[in-house]
């Protein structure tokens, strides 16, 4: 095991700057979840890990070892790739081995570790199959127990889940994460999907534009949002964005205006206001209630617990998620109250995008 | 209602068949005649329309026990095969490399195929006196040499097509995995290829296997091949079309021996999008 230094990392794709001047940390041990929209630089970074693709300046010490020059083969790290990359020739047990085998491990060696990554991963009885055999969740696994099987120094997951349905994808994080703990992994893991994120690392680095954006822990993502792009990408549904701007204290919009206590900063902002955050009034202690406001329900999209409702606030069209328990008084093309959680709104700066706290 | 349909679908597949049928016939025909005239005594050889009369082995005989055809059989199948041998060594990282890596832009990819739109007359001058000068008329090697010039660019082509299908996830796997970039190459990405590899060697045997023009130009005497040893039945007596029959069938035997062997590779290579997952 060991822990991952990006120094200064710079790749360019010809003329195209794909990851810029990149410094990040990653903790021995630690589940690091990279995740952005496409083209953020998310796989190319994991890529420039694995050695697969040459930095084009800058350093990446794994350990204590720098691999900046090294060839794939000799960082010791495992990949799992998005579409599984089994060998479609060898059966299940070779594609595991193959590994082990490229290292001259002795026969029995690698039968023993074979078999204990198939029980870890429930695919014993896979082992003699082809991998065309085998079904989506399964090939997966085998991807896996072809990773584990070799003991890395690093795991690499590039949006392994992403090609599977919707509940085996929830099934294999969870196994996964027991996965994760049991083998005291480094893991870098790669996706675009922000809940994959949020439910599974420990650590979350948000990318855009080949440069990191935040890097925290899903709480200090979620509820501090260094940047209005970290805001707007993680959760769902979406952060509401309000355009206005900052005068005496007090928060201006050509739809409504709030009072706010704090902020010293003037000029033009805006504000974010998470849909789970919009309250029906005297849902919260007085003091954290910002003024009312009335809103006009467009729809109800009754989740279970809790429905999504698209309102209309001086026609600015905001989203508030509302607990079921609170859906009787709320009727479609009906209006509403609505108060917003004084606590969790966030101001960035129009100009930036920064946070201004 | 139900009985018109049944009908319908009887009269189409009779019509299907039919048209098989008709297709067999014109592809087997000219064999079946070309059996019969092997088998035809010598008076009747010139005589077609003549179709029924007691079959001799007199020319079968005589082809394969007394002449030297057995010889350039053997001579046909050392060239095909080291032909298709050299050519695969080469072909196989090459097209790989235009897959991969797009080696020399669209243009090289495309300009390997230069060989192939020359007419063979403008290769064969430049070819022979080559030859001659290394002394190598007259030889197995100087018709190797000759259709590697065609086979390789052909299988070349034609393979890369199959390595645009592999994804690079895997050989990247296999880097991961502790490979270098050659045995990840070598160790998985040609094995998953292997329909298209047998296809192409099929593909390039037949086409040096059925070349007369260099062989015959370039050989002689005792390197001579198949195809040039069949155009030498007809003689200034006239065409010895019984004989002549016999070496046409010896000829087709080993191709059709040797596509029947990977029939299975051939069809999926053939038909493209061998490789799925």
């Amino acid at each position: 095991m060991a822990k991952i230094q990006l120094e200064h990392v710079e790749k360019y794709f010809g003329d195209v700057h794909v990851v810029k001047d990149l410094n990040l940390a990653i903790e021995d041990g630690s589940f690091t979840v990279l995740v952005g929209p496409s083209g953020c630089g998310k796989t190319t970074t994991l890529r420039l890990i694995a050695g697969l693709e040459t930095i084009t300046s800058g350093r990446i010490v794994i350990g204590d070892r720098d691999v900046t020059a090294l060839e794939p083969k000799d960082r010791n790290v495992a990949m799992v790739f998005q579409n599984y990359a089994l060998y479609p020739h060898m059966t299940v047990a070779d594609n595991i081995a193959f590994g082990l085998m490229a290292r001259k491990t002795p026969q029995d060696e690698i039968e023993r570790r074979v078999h204990r990554a198939a029980s870890m991963l429930d695919i014993e009885s896979l082992l003699k199959r082809k991998p065309k055999q085998l079904s989506g969740g399964q090939q997966q696994r085998v991807a896996i127990g072809r990773a584990i099987v070799r003991n890395p120094n690093v795991f690499l997951f590039d949006e392994p889940l992403s090609n599977l349905d919707a509940k085996l994808r929830v099934e294999m994080r969870t196994e996964l994460l027991k996965l994760h703990r049991e083998l005291e992994a480094t893991v870098v893991y790669v996706t675009h999907d922000q809940e994959e994120a949020m439910t599974m690392g420990d650590r979350i680095v948000i990318m855009d534009g080949g440069v990191i954006q935040q890097v925290g822990t899903p709480r200090e993502i979620y509820f501090h949002p260094r940047h209005r792009f970290v805001a707007g990408f993680i959760g769902s549904p979406a952060m509401n964005m309000i355009e206005g701007r900052l005068e005496d204290g007090e928060f201006i919009s050509s739809h409504f205006r709030i009072p706010l206590d704090g902020p010293a900063f003037e000029g033009d902002v805006i504000l974010g206001i998470r849909p789970e955050d919009i309250y029906l009034p005297g849902s919260l202690p007085a003091e954290r209630e910002t003024p009312v406001l009335t809103a006009k329900v467009e729809v109800i999209e009754l989740l279970g617990a809790r429905a999504i409702v698209p309102l209309l606030v001086n026609d600015l069209s905001m989203r508030a998620v509302i607990d079921e328990r609170h859906l009787e008084q709320v009727q479609e093309g009906g209006s509403m109250s609505i108060v917003f959680d004084r606590n969790r709104l966030h101001l960035f700066d129009a100009a930036n995008g920064e946070r201004i706290e | 209602m139900n009985r018109s349909r049944h009908f319908r679908e009887t009269l189409v597949n009779g019509g299907l068949n039919l048209i098989l049928v008709i297709a067999l016939i014109i592809v087997l025909f000219p064999y079946f005649w070309i059996f019969l005239t092997s088998l035809k005594p010598v008076d009747l050889v010139a005589r077609p329309e003549v179709w029924i009369f007691s079959p001799s082995l007199f020319n079968w005989r005589d082809v394969l026990l007394n002449s030297d055809v057995p010889r350039y059989l053997l001579n046909s199948v050392i060239v095909a095969l080291s032909t298709v041998g050299v050519a695969l060594v080469v072909a196989a990282p090459a097209a790989y490399s235009f897959s991969r890596f797009n080696t020399g832009g669209g243009a090289t990819r495309f300009s390997i195929l230069a060989a192939e739109m020359l007419p063979p007359a403008v290769l064969i001058v430049p070819l022979f006196l080559l030859m001659f000068r290394l002394a190598l008329l007259n030889t197995h090697l100087a018709i190797i040499a000759a259709h590697l010039t065609f086979v390789t660019p052909v299988i070349t082509w034609f393979l890369i097509g199959f390595f645009d299908e592999v994804p690079k996830d895997l050989e990247e796997q296999a880097m991961v995995d502790g490979y270098t970039r050659f045995q990840a190459f070598y160790k998985v990405v040609l094995p998953s290829v292997r329909p298209g590899l047998a296809a192409a060697a099929i593909f390039g045997f037949v086409l040096s296997w059925n070349d007369m023009f260099y062989a015959l130009i370039l050989s002689g005497g005792d390197s001579k091949t198949l195809p040039v040893a069949i155009a030498g039945y007809w003689t200034f007596r006239g065409i010895e079309m019984g004989k002549m029959a016999v070496a046409i069938l010896v000829a087709i035997v080993p191709v059709l021996l040797a596509s029947f062997f990977i029939q299975k590779y051939l069809v999926k290579g053939l038909g493209g999008g061998a490789v799925k997952y």
